[in-house]
């Protein structure tokens, strides 16, 4: 595959076509730069990789894997009074992997969707599931994150109840409420001895994934056009505004 | 975007004067699931207000509540303030909301000394109002929405009426917290049924989006109300007027005959009925959609696209008359201005007086760090002899014992006036409540209705004992 080109849907393969909860949201997010992306092949702009997110993450990930040993709630929680343990399966590992996750293939639109889950959780009494994510960052808004108001914490939303949705598709029962565990970094030390220390909460999300397959059906339904949409309204997408006011200005 | 759904139960009905009986906000997310403590306070009726007998009857507000309630007024407003600022992010929303709930926490906000009075406002806060938006989804899609009819044939948009007909479970009625309820589930009814106008809505519910909207479609499809009736207009953006209001060419009228009159003529001409002119407030949720709404509605339709494009392009060919409706628009706003000198009293200067120096913000976040008894030292620092006024009355009516007794009786002098006076005024008085007593007593005794005429001698004695604070002038 050429450097700046992606997977794509090929319309006359018969093979499932793969979208990962990313590609759902960016599909949610603009439709003309998902068509670009997933039919066209182009490549979606990069960011710089939060490496430090990614070091929380596996922080976290790990004290996780000590309480799913003990078959204990992690302390957060057991701090909160839920008793949940994380839950303990063969494939773990691999659900939370990137670009491997869970999968379930939506026959309908020959769709293979896929997530990676930052941790699950299980009642041990109901044997019912329970999806986490982990999110870090610094804000001073900490205190009513747990609102989930702000306009990215739709994105948390959404990527938690494709991982309900893709737990449910493969079996298991699961519970209506799944958890965020947020970390907002303290930087309120005068003086800073190299160490970064977090305040974290838990916060609990009632998913509804009834949006998904209907979604899922949008996405085949745009794959499959052979026409690229129109640009998105440029309040909504940063790239198709970008795009139009370069093409403006080029046409000076 | 969270929906924060609110309410509010008040002792009258101008904005200026009432005082705040009852306050309910529930947070939503955007699947209107509640999330959180919803807020439900009730607060007494402030020492300087008569109760309205209409209002108090209306919500089922009894004297024992008046002057029984936990908390007073000052109080409800400061909890009220704190819970926002914990929700922080959000887009308010209510029955009548604008145009009455706001506008009352706003001077309730102003009068308690609370710098940022637009808190509700503010991005990235937003507002909406069912009472438009249910309007508007009855103009696009009949369906949405079963109304009751008027004897004069308008669909009914009261809460009450649009819950009683749409099935919504509507308990408590006129309790701001049954309210709340019942709007929310009215708001989610509008979401589902006319997704379109919930997301425009939300596209236009912040002033400065409102405005960009406007300004990039150019042409707009306006739901106005009136005679008891929503309908569509076509407008062509023109320009802002000094009140920031978006003036319009209503395009069912061609421009071509007005573009050779002169300032007097088209003066004239544009005080004519049907106005040519029309008016779009950015700032109250008013309904915008795209064009392809109006165009599509009589008597728009009838003309078809091509002409009311052509008409719009007249527009654009011809600045200098835009120019000079600008000029027409803002002279008159200037002269009605000129025309109004009446003296204000405090209370009713929200507008006149603009936003708060840098100095009377400063001292309104002073004067709520500050003990009570440490609040009187702020009389004489403010800029605005508005907030010294409202300073020395808010602790007329929650601490009255800590003001000197010069301060005290200028208080006191000044609400006697008010509140005796016989005069056609705004507020709530003495002789107007006598006079309503007279009239419900009638009523009452007609219908042989004891436990109202019970309840009116209870108002009655509630207000006789407020009328011993403050003598007759």
């Amino acid at each position: 595959m050429k450097k700046g080109r992606v997977r794509r849907f090929d319309p006359g393969s018969k093979d499932a076509f793969t979208v990962s909860r990313t590609r759902i949201q960016n599909f949610l997010d603009c439709k003309r730069c998902f068509y670009l992306q997933n039919r066209i092949g182009i490549k979606a702009l990069g960011s710089l990789p939060f490496r430090l997110n990614s070091a929380t993450d596996t922080l976290l990930k790990k004290t996780f894997d000590a309480a799913r040993k003990k078959q204990e709630p992690h302390r957060y929680f057991k701090r909160e009074n839920i008793n949940l343990v994380p839950f303990r399966h063969e494939k773990i590992n691999e659900w939370r992997e990137n670009f491997q996750g869970i999968k379930y293939h939506y026959k309908k639109a020959n769709l293979m969707v896929q997530g990676a889950v930052d941790d699950i959780l299980i009642d041990l009494k109901t044997k019912e599931l329970s999806p986490v994510e982990f999110k870090s960052t610094q804000t001073k808004d900490g205190g009513s994150v747990k609102y989930l108001g702000k306009p990215h914490h739709k994105f948390w939303k959404n990527q938690l109840e494709v991982y309900g949705y893709l737990l449910e598709k493969n079996g298991f029962k699961i519970s209506e409420v799944s958890y965020i565990v947020f970390c907002n970094a303290d930087i309120s030390e005068e003086e800073w001895n190299e160490k970064l220390n977090f305040d974290v909460q838990v916060i609990n999300y009632k998913m509804d994934y009834k949006w998904l397959e209907s979604t899922l059906d949008k996405i085949k339904e745009l794959l499959i056009q052979d026409k690229i949409p129109d640009y998105s309204d440029p309040d909504h997408c940063d790239l198709c505004r970008y795009l139009l006011k370069h093409n403006e200005i080029k046409n000076i | 975007m969270n929906v924060l759904v609110g309410d509010l139960e008040t002792s009258d009905s101008n904005v200026n004067s009432l005082s705040v009986l009852e306050v309910s906000f529930c947070l939503y997310d955007d699947r209107f699931r509640e999330i959180g403590i919803p807020f439900h306070e009730s607060a007494r009726i402030r020492s300087t207000c008569v109760p309205s007998l209409g209002a108090c009857l209306t919500n089922g507000i009894k004297p024992d509540k008046l002057r029984g309630a936990n908390n007073s007024s000052f109080d409800l407003v400061c909890k009220l303030y704190n819970r926002l600022q914990e929700w922080k992010e959000f887009c308010t929303i209510g029955q009548n909301f604008i145009q009455f709930d706001h506008e009352v926490l706003v001077r309730l906000f102003q009068r308690s000394l609370l710098p940022d009075i637009w808190y509700l406002k503010k991005l990235p806060r937003r507002m909406m109002d069912t009472l438009f938006l249910a309007r508007a989804s009855k103009l696009i899609d009949d369906k949405s929405l079963k109304c009751e009819v008027s004897a004069k044939g308008s669909h009914l948009f009261k809460l009450t009426s649009l819950t009683k007909m749409n099935g919504i479970p509507h308990e408590n009625k006129h309790s701001s917290a049954g309210d709340v309820q019942a709007t929310a589930m009215l708001a989610k009814m509008i979401k589902e049924r006319v997704p379109k106008l919930w997301d425009s809505g939300l596209k236009i519910a912040h002033k400065s989006e409102a405005k960009k909207f406007i300004e990039k479609n150019k042409i707009v499809s306006h739901v106005a109300y009136f005679y008891g009736r929503a309908r569509w207009y076509a407008n062509k953006f023109l320009f802002y007027n000094n009140f920031d209001y978006a003036r319009c060419w209503d395009l069912k009228t061609s421009p071509e005959d007005y573009l050779k009159l002169g300032y007097q003529e088209l003066k004239k001409e544009l005080k004519k009925t049907p106005k040519v002119i029309r008016t779009v407030k950015p700032s109250k949720f008013d309904i915008c959609l795209d064009y392809s709404y109006a165009f599509n509605a009589e008597p728009y339709s009838k003309i078809g696209e091509t002409e009311l494009r052509r008409r719009s392009s007249i527009l654009d060919a011809n600045p200098k008359f835009v120019e000079l409706i600008k000029t027409i628009d803002n002279d008159e706003i200037e002269e009605k201005q000129s025309i109004d000198q009446s003296e204000l009293i405090p209370e009713f200067r929200l507008y006149k007086d603009g936003f708060a120096s840098k100095k009377d913000e400063d001292n309104m976040k002073l004067f709520h760090k500050m003990e009570w008894k440490d609040r009187i030292k702020l009389f004489d620092r403010w800029n605005n002899q508005k907030y010294s006024w409202f300073n020395k009355v808010l602790l007329f009516e929650e601490r009255p014992e800590l003001l000197p007794k010069s301060v005290y009786k200028e208080v006191q002098s000044e609400f006697s006036k008010r509140l005796h006076t016989i005069e056609d005024v705004q507020w709530q008085t003495f002789p107007k409540f006598a006079n309503e007593l007279v009239n419900y007593g009638e009523r009452f005794e007609k219908e042989k209705n004891e436990k109202g005429l019970k309840l009116l001698e209870e108002y009655d004695l509630f207000v006789k004992e407020m009328e011993k604070k403050y003598p007759k002038p």
